[in-house]
């Protein structure tokens, strides 16, 4: 069960790999969390964060196989998920991918894997994990959104639109969750310095994953339903959003 | 049979954390509705939990049951059967404590015990064995009922002392079933009124000392604390004991009609309220104002409300806390162990924690209850805005120096304990289960916070936490 400052005692991560993620779930099992459930595709990876989390801690971590491109069996294997552990009451969205412009935009067939896993995967499992949820009559969702999503740029369109159909259909589904005890925060990073970004230079207020695993638990303990991380991202985001494209375009990043 | 209603959103008082869970309603009238609702019971689906809710006025989610079902007070409210002669009350369990003093108090009746707000349910008396400023004369809730009934997940029962389920649901937090009803003992009564001496305490030190001195005097004992005053001020408190009136020392207006009772509710807080209305500043400046108010030392007359009950009249106050809420956090530690008491509030003051009025108290000795909170020493509760930064790792601190030092945290206002320190805090824990394992074996009558803090199972405690916390107060674990 949450408790009244917003922290989990049993917690599925989608995209168990993810460095936010992993720094998220590293400040959880020295609370309250006595179980992990990392799901994913890379077995090599969680198996990575499975052992630096127990490496400091007796909480439980469970791996299973998650694939968010992987369409057909998304809701029945997240529903499996919940039986097999009833206790789950937090689960953070944290799967994507960021790829390669350049490359992405030339190919078809790499679009469609982008919006796989960054948008279609996302919608049906939020959509069995909502659901899930509201059976129980409580849960928290959080879903890794980015600011990348909520201007979409010209120098990474295929990822952020991606990320901006899921960042719309969390927001929507935070609201239609009210008064079902089903709580939704979205986050939206700022560039984090992570493995995701190594190769990238690193753009204005870059933050890290411990700062963003941060921010993130203040968040839901305030309950809120939507926060930029750094906080003001929120505020050079508001300008960004209303710069007009002729000019928007000209900005180097 | 009872009809389950839409789902809604509930919590505690501290309106954190919120669940969703159906009501249970039930359309028959006075005779057959138990036996309904005990056919109900014994008939939920496989998987599906059950409680009984009344007032909502614990803190955290002692009463919530997310995606089961909660018993409504309102079907619970046929029998209220006065006995001048063996004065004692029969009532059903939904009637609240402010029902009751409404209709006793003009006749000469009080409760044994009232708790800071008449707005809980016998049966939330029961559930929670609560306890009032005279507990350290007088014992908690329990002390004064001579049985009850109850709704189990396998019949109907009634049962009294003799019986370990009745220790069992006396703190029990309502997981031995619904309570449907109580004969609970009253106290008789000349007047309304409570003559009440009051005493300013310099600093922590002062107010431990005149409690241990003078509560023995005293029928009802006191004491509101500034919790964020500090240096030579820390733990600067105005103490208040009471005893009930004669009516020869009432004031003339008051004396022809002595027991006169006015319980009305003079201000409703607005549903509005920022979340960071109550801040530091704010509370601060409350404080000090409070204290410089009080008087040196002086005897008043007050009316049973003002002096038990001073915050149920501004209704629905909790909501000045915003939509983010509050919680409250009560623990005790027993007598011998003032430094640690002292070293708590120390805690809250250096952190400069944002809190109204913390009450202290001295308990008397505790109930047989296994789960029951007081027992011998000093309790403290403070009202915490959840908005404060860094408040989890400050109360999990101090929760582990509370259950080092041999006391523990009341459920009835917990929203946030961890269950690895439950069995130390509650040594009869394992007794307590397995009365309930026998009584519902299936598990049906759970809590939210039964779960939390797995009231029904056991958890092992996790090393680094463990050394995490027992770092920080400068102690080796040793649990």
């Amino acid at each position: 069960m949450i408790d009244a400052l917003g922290q989990p005692q049993c917690v599925l991560i989608i995209g168990g790999g993810s460095d936010i993620a992993s720094a998220l779930v590293d400040r959880w099992v020295d609370m309250r969390c006595q179980r992990v459930i990392l799901a994913g595709r890379s077995f090599s990876v969680m198996e990575q964060v499975q052992s630096q989390l127990q490496s400091h801690s007796a909480a439980k971590v469970e791996i299973v196989y998650l694939d968010m491109a992987d369409h057909e069996s998304l809701a029945p294997l997240t529903s499996e998920v919940f039986e097999k552990y009833p206790d789950i009451d937090m689960a953070v969205l944290a799967a994507g991918q960021l790829g390669d412009q350049a490359q992405d935009e030339r190919d078809p067939k790499r679009v469609e894997e982008m919006f796989d896993v960054n948008a279609t995967g996302p919608a049906i499992f939020l959509t069995a994990c909502a659901s899930e949820f509201r059976k129980k009559g409580t849960g928290t969702i959080v879903v890794l959104s980015s600011v990348a999503g909520e201007r979409v740029r010209r120098s990474n369109y295929v990822y952020g639109a991606s990320k901006a159909a899921t960042d719309s259909f969390s927001l929507a589904l935070s609201e239609a969750l009210k008064g079902t005890g089903v709580n939704v925060l979205v986050v939206r990073p700022g560039f984090v310095s992570t493995k995701m970004t190594q190769h990238l230079t690193k753009a204005p207020l870059a933050t890290t994953k411990e700062r963003v695993a941060n921010d993130i638990i203040e968040a839901l303990a305030k309950k809120k339903s939507l926060i930029w991380s750094p906080k003001e991202m929120r505020w050079v985001m508001l300008v960004y959003k209303h710069i007009p494209r002729a000019i928007a375009r000209r900005i180097p990043f | 049979m009872p009809k389950l209603e839409n789902t809604q959103l509930f919590g505690g008082w501290g309106r954190s954390p919120l669940s969703a869970s159906s009501p249970i309603r039930s359309n028959e009238d006075t005779e057959a509705k138990l036996d309904a609702i005990a056919e109900f019971v014994a008939s939920v689906p496989n998987g599906v939990k059950l409680l009984a809710r009344g007032m909502g006025r614990s803190y955290g989610d002692a009463a919530s049951c997310a995606g089961g079902y909660l018993s409504a007070r309102e079907d619970f409210l046929d029998v209220f059967e006065f006995d001048p002669v063996k004065e004692e009350l029969r009532a059903s369990s939904g009637f609240s404590l402010d029902e009751i003093m409404r209709r006793l108090i003009p006749k000469g009746y009080f409760v044994h015990v009232t708790p800071g707000t008449r707005y809980v349910t016998l049966g939330g008396a029961i559930a929670a064995d609560i306890h009032g400023k005279n507990h350290h004369k007088d014992g908690s809730f329990i002390n004064h009922v001579k049985s009850l009934e109850l709704i189990t997940p396998m019949s109907r029962l009634e049962i009294t002392k003799a019986d370990p389920l009745f220790w069992a649901t006396a703190g029990g937090m309502g997981m031995t079933g619904i309570i449907t009803e109580a004969t609970i003992r009253l106290k008789k009564i000349q007047t309304a009124y409570i003559k009440v001496t009051t005493q300013r305490a310099s600093n922590v030190s002062e107010t431990i000392e005149t409690m241990q001195n003078l509560d023995d005097s005293y029928t009802y004992s006191v004491a509101w604390m500034d919790s964020l005053a500090s240096g030579d001020s820390l733990g600067r408190s105005v103490i208040t004991w009471g005893e009930h009136a004669s009516e020869d020392e009432l004031e003339a207006k008051h004396a022809n009609n002595p027991l006169a009772y006015d319980p009305n509710v003079r201000l409703k807080a607005p549903d509005l309220a920022p979340s960071w209305l109550l801040n530091r500043t704010s509370i601060r400046a409350f404080n000090e104002a409070w204290y410089r108010k009080a008087p040196k030392s002086k005897v008043s007359i007050e009316s049973i409300p003002n002096y038990f009950h001073p915050l149920d009249s501004v209704s629905d106050w909790n909501r000045l806390y915003g939509r983010t809420g509050f919680l409250q956090y009560q623990f005790q530690v027993p007598f011998g162990q003032e430094d640690t008491l002292i070293s708590i509030i120390h805690k809250f003051s250096k952190n400069r924690t944002p809190s109204f009025l913390s009450v202290l108290k001295r308990f008397g000795p505790g109930s047989s209850g296994h789960l029951s909170f007081p027992q011998p020493g000093w309790t403290l509760a403070l009202d915490i805005p959840i908005r404060t930064a860094g408040l989890s790792e400050l109360l999990d601190g101090i929760d582990f120096q509370v259950a080092e030092a041999g006391g523990r945290v009341y459920f009835a206002k917990d929203s946030r304990l961890i269950p690895e320190l439950v069995p130390k805090m509650y040594p009869r824990l394992d007794e307590w289960r397995s009365v309930i394992e026998q009584n519902d074996p299936d598990g049906i009558f759970i809590s939210d916070l039964g779960k939390r803090l797995s009231l029904r199972n056991s958890v092992k405690i996790k090393a680094n936490l463990v050394e995490t916390l027992g770092a920080e107060i400068g102690k080796g674990p040793n649990l």
